[in-house]
């Protein structure tokens, strides 16, 4: 990878000199008193597959410690230790107006009870990352990364506004990086010494703060002249461009950061994902991810790639990793039968009940969920493989394995789930918790945000459905 | 309703958000009949709109999702236009920033004001020296220089004259980039920069007419007029006539409305409404995706797919440019062809590899969408036909009436892949299934449409047996029918193709003004389709109709809503289509 020969843009050579010029200043003006000491942070990385799973080939036969493995989960195989099963969860509730797909796309990171389209306009709710970027954001430089080929919508900033996943892998990389090489954080030498602030004035003299300050000048003005409605919306712009300018700002302070963390970097080597090159339209790759799965695991890979690098970097804290897609051929994974088409597949083969699959095609389900867990696995061993000083990435993280449906047929009962990782010593992998039956997402959902560090009572339908089970919460996994 | 209607004034109140208090419903006996427009929409240009009107604005062609991976627009009840999904959420700003910087590092010269782009090196350039102003400031950087050349830019990224105090916060950014030493290009730059992030450039923005109380019902003024129709047709910016008339206040008047109206038609822009309008109604943009493999079907290739999708394309093309009725979406004896999509049909005597016009025979078996490759391959499945799929098709796309979602938990056929040893068809598999309580309900108004068109393969190819046994293309509606075949399902189309003619009108409506419609719009879309269906089903009238509604002539005012007539824009007349007269729809049908 080709990491420093990105051109550099007006604005970073700007601000990269800006950061230079004034570093012994900075230095000067760090305060005396040490500031606590500074762990590596944790991370939740959600690697979220199509068509759910196939069970009885996915679900442990025992409870308690993991031994061997059912084989969809047997490219784990050797990660006990790293890993814990969960299961008997799942999501509930009604919908309107929307197709299966949809219905549990939007309710798969969101786990409200209701879900809805009026009028054209979305109702679902503010999703697991998206809450976690909300209150986290600030820490690091970019509040969350979504990305993958996703052809459902997961993310929601709010009930009504879906966040898009970038799909191509370059775009990921140059808003990590653009114009910058990038910097692993010693977070061991941090500590005992005082912490940069995450964010830094950028000052009116900047012309990209001038940028900023004429439009939001510029939309106050024309929010006047408009009716509620429209002004909502204004008012959305205006917050983004409020956003754009805490970038900024984030940027201001990383920089300052990165040069201190340059002068001592962390113990670990960069993972460095090979891009595609960049005169090769993204379509016409894309294209062929779909199609052939030689290329859609080399996509894969490089997304799971790029997901340990934005953790490695801190670059940010909260990434959503869309895997796979139901439009999606696998010839060469599925070995028996004629069908290749992963959403034909699923609906014949990943009912709810095997007695109304068909066999093969639930086998060549089989075979594609094994060839998730095995690209997953992957993702589990790298991040283990990172020192951050005592502690690898993977302790650090939660890497969450779940789907958007639990099986092919728009099912809601019983997701697949996986989480690696100590999450920073909030959870004690190795084994296999049942919870039976039902048991809401909602409450994995609420156990994670607060194992993050954000105090949350109610998430989703926890709360609220008509099953609520452990007070909301989910018991058991630390 | 419409009894009411007929007789009384009918003001609608306007708030988005008391929609559903529609029994606020008020009728006033005045004389003439004021027109409900609907609750008001303020609408970000979509990603299709985005590209072209920055693509006009500076003269070189943009592709925004290629540049900066812009993301896809959410869609809704088939398009991705409707204003209640067009938000600018943090992302997408900052994706619209990538763009900016994108497109100002194509046009921004070295210090010698020489383009660096290397790709199409004389186009850049000649933009840079448009937008810079080069041939009228001969040098100048002044102040009052980047005032001329800011005045340009954002009269046409903002679509309506603008003010001389409304350039002044960009003036004191170049002002800003000056202080910093940076080239006078590089301080208009910064400006440029705040022109293309702007809401009155992101949004279409439609000022309340002054005159007016709070809530009042106004013909929606000239200059936005112009751009409700440039967007409505071209999916881009009104050109420099369609400003000149706007700005000289004619637009609105019936003539000069209906005269733009055809000229824009004419417009190779107006391509946009088959690739964004039709491409998102009959859902052909789809066909890049369909499943049926090359494995299965080794001579489906892109070049195929391609004549398919052109096939589709130039048809509904050619119901604009040759002022069709829109029945021969339903039924036609003409399609377009290439010598590898007539192969393909099996209909001879077609050679090159352009497509053209090709006049049908009956026993070429096509004619219509429903005898198209593209509409045909993309509801099939990787190795067979989909009936269900093709019903689908048909009930939400050609009826406007899409059957609900299959209840969570279902199965798909059971057993498919042991179809050969039990020597079951897999129409006998399909009908078992289709005959289980969960399913039953919604297959039996799908599937029997589905099957009628048996006779196409899962690649759109004629066919009489399948392997080595009769085919079956028979189909009951739950009305008792009885239907065999294409011919017969499209006899059945065409009687009912009132359902056709309201639905299409209503998507174009919804199309057009950018929301899903209302009760209240009831009015406007009875008149669209009486006036279209009394012209013989003539495209052009259709769309003369819908631009001449009362969703997209009128505005509300904001504020509380006011009980005030005003006075009704006469209707446009159009000439009689004199074409579409002459040419008998189809059959004769």
């Amino acid at each position: 990878m080709d990491f420093g020969n990105r051109p550099l843009t007006r604005r970073t050579v700007l601000k990269g000199a800006g950061a230079m010029l004034s570093l012994p200043f900075l230095e000067a003006m760090l305060p005396s008193r040490a500031s606590a000491s500074v762990a590596p942070p944790k991370r939740l990385g959600i690697f979220s597959v199509t068509g759910g799973t196939v069970l009885e080939s996915w679900k442990p036969s025992t409870v308690g410690p993991l031994g061997k493995l059912p084989s969809i989960l047997r490219p784990l195989d050797g990660l006990q230790s790293d890993f814990m099963v969960l299961s008997g969860l799942s999501n509930s509730g009604n919908c309107d107006s929307l197709n299966g797909h949809e219905n549990c796309a939007y309710k798969h990171l969101t786990a409200v009870d209701f879900a809805k389209k009026e009028g054209g306009k979305i109702f679902a709710g503010v999703s697991l990352d998206q809450c976690l970027a909300q209150r986290l954001g600030d820490q690091s430089y970019l509040p969350s990364i979504e990305m993958g080929i996703n052809l459902n919508l997961y993310s929601f900033r709010d009930a009504n506004t879906p966040v898009f996943s970038e799909a191509n892998p370059r775009f990921v990389f140059d808003r990590m990086f653009r114009g910058r090489k990038p910097v692993v954080p010693n977070w061991f030498a941090r500590t005992g010494k005082a912490v940069l602030p995450a964010n830094v004035e950028v000052g009116t003299g900047n012309p990209d703060q001038g940028v900023i300050d004429v439009l939001l000048e510029q939309a106050k003005d024309l929010r006047r002249q408009l009716g509620r409605d429209d002004q909502q919306k204004l008012d959305g712009y205006l917050s983004s461009v409020h956003s754009v300018e805490g970038r900024m700002r984030r940027l201001e302070a990383r920089l300052r950061q990165e040069l201190l963390d340059a002068q001592n970097p962390g113990p670990s080597k960069l993972v460095k994902p090979t891009l595609y090159p960049e005169n090769i339209p993204f379509y016409k790759i894309s294209g062929e991810v779909e199609r052939d799965p030689e290329k859609h695991g080399e996509y894969i890979a490089i997304l799971s790639d790029l997901m340990v690098l934005a953790f490695q970097t801190d670059s940010t804290r909260v990434v959503t990793l869309a895997a796979g897609s139901d439009e999606a051929h696998f010839p060469g994974v599925i070995t028996v039968g004629y069908e290749t088409h992963c959403h034909t597949l699923e609906h014949q083969g990943n009912a709810d009940r095997v007695e109304n699959a068909d066999p093969v095609a639930r086998e060549a389900c089989r075979q594609i969920h094994t060839w998730y867990t095995s690209l997953f696995a992957e993702t589990v061993r790298k991040m283990k493989s990172i020192d951050e000083g005592g502690s690898s990435l993977l302790d650090n993280t939660t890497l969450l394995y779940t789907s958007y449906m639990s099986d092919g047929g728009h099912g809601m009962s019983n997701y697949p789930v996986v989480l690696a990782g100590r999450g920073g010593g909030t959870l004690k992998p190795g084994k296999h918790i049942d919870f039976g039956k039902d048991v809401p997402m909602s409450n994995l959902y609420t156990e994670l945000i607060n194992n993050m560090g954000v105090k949350c009572e109610e998430f989703g339908n926890n709360k609220s459905t008509k099953n609520v089970m452990f007070g909301g919460r989910l018991p058991g996994l630390g | 309703m419409k009894n009411r209607l007929t007789k009384l004034v009918f003001v609608a109140v306007l708030p988005v958000a008391m929609f559903a208090t529609f029994g606020l419903v008020r009728t006033l006996a005045v004389e003439s009949v004021v027109p409900e427009p609907g609750p008001n929409v303020l609408r970000r240009l979509t990603r299709y709109e985005y590209d072209r009107t920055l693509s006009a604005l500076i003269g070189l062609e943009v592709k925004s999702s290629e540049d900066v991976g812009m993301p896809a627009d959410t869609t809704s009840s088939h398009f991705d236009n409707l204003a209640v999904n067009l938000n600018v959420p943090p992302s997408l700003l900052e994706k619209y920033e990538n763009q900016a910087d994108h497109v100002l590092e194509r046009l921004v010269g070295d210090e010698k004001g020489r383009v660096t782009e290397i790709g199409d090196h004389w186009a850049a350039q000649k933009s840079h020296d448009e937008i810079f102003l080069k041939k009228q400031l001969n040098g100048a950087t002044t102040r009052d220089a980047a005032d001329q050349i800011l005045q340009r830019f954002a009269t046409i990224a903002y679509r309506r004259p603008v003010a001389a105090n409304e350039l002044e916060p960009m003036l004191r950014l170049f002002e800003l980039g000056q202080k910093r030493a940076m080239s006078f290009e590089k301080s208009v730059a910064l400006s440029l920069k705040a022109i293309m992030l702007s809401p009155n450039f992101l949004f279409r923005m439609e000022r309340d007419a002054p005159e007016s109380p709070a809530g009042g019902v106004t013909p929606v003024d000239d200059v936005a007029l112009a751009s409700r129709l440039s967007y409505f047709l071209w999916s881009s910016p009104p050109d420099a006539e369609l400003m000149k008339v706007a700005e000289s206040k004619h637009l609105g008047q019936p003539a000069e409305y209906e005269k733009q109206i055809i000229r824009m038609l004419a417009d190779p822009k107006a391509k946009a409404l088959t690739e964004n309008f039709a491409g998102q109604w009959l859902q052909i943009r789809n066909l890049p995706k369909a499943r049926p493999s090359q494995e299965f079907f080794p001579t489906f290739d892109s070049s195929l797919r391609e004549a398919m999708y052109n096939e589709t394309s130039m048809f509904f093309d050619n119901l604009r440019t040759a002022n069709r009725p829109v029945l021969d979406l339903l039924e036609s004896d003409y399609t377009f062809l290439n010598d590898n999509l007539a192969k393909h049909y099996g209909v001879a005597g077609v050679t090159g590899e352009k497509l053209r016009l090709v006049k049908l025979k009956p026993e070429d078996h096509r004619g219509g969408m429903l005898g198209m490759g593209s509409v045909l391959s993309m509801t099939s499945h990787t190795y067979r036909t989909s009936p269900t799929l093709r019903g689908k098709w048909i009930l939400e796309v050609i009826f406007g009436t899409p059957p609900p979602p299959p209840p969570p938990g279902v199965s798909q056929i059971a057993n498919e892949a042991g179809l050969a040893k039990k020597g079951t068809t897999f129409r006998e598999l399909m009908v078992t299934h289709a005959s289980q309580p969960a399913c039953a309900g919604c297959h039996k108004f799908i599937d029997p449409m589905g099957f009628t068109l048996e006779n196409y393969d899962a690649i759109g190819r004629w066919r009489t047996k399948q392997g080595d046994k009769p085919l079956d293309a028979s189909g009951q509606l739950p009305t008792g029918e009885k239907l065999n075949g294409v011919d017969e399902l499209k006899d059945l189309v065409v009687k009912r193709k009132p359902q056709f003619v309201r639905n299409m009108a209503e998507q174009m409506l919804v199309y057009a003004i950018g929301r899903e419609t209302i009760s209240t719009d009831k009015p406007a879309l009875d008149r669209i389709v009486k006036n279209y269906a009394d012209d013989w089903y003539s495209f052009q009238r259709l769309v003369l109709e819908v631009a001449n509604s009362a969703p997209f002539r009128y505005r509300h005012n904001s504020g509380p809503v006011q009980l005030v007539p005003v006075k009704k824009i006469p209707a446009v007349k159009p000439k009689p289509t004199s074409n579409s007269k002459a040419i008998p729809n189809g059959k004769g049908k």
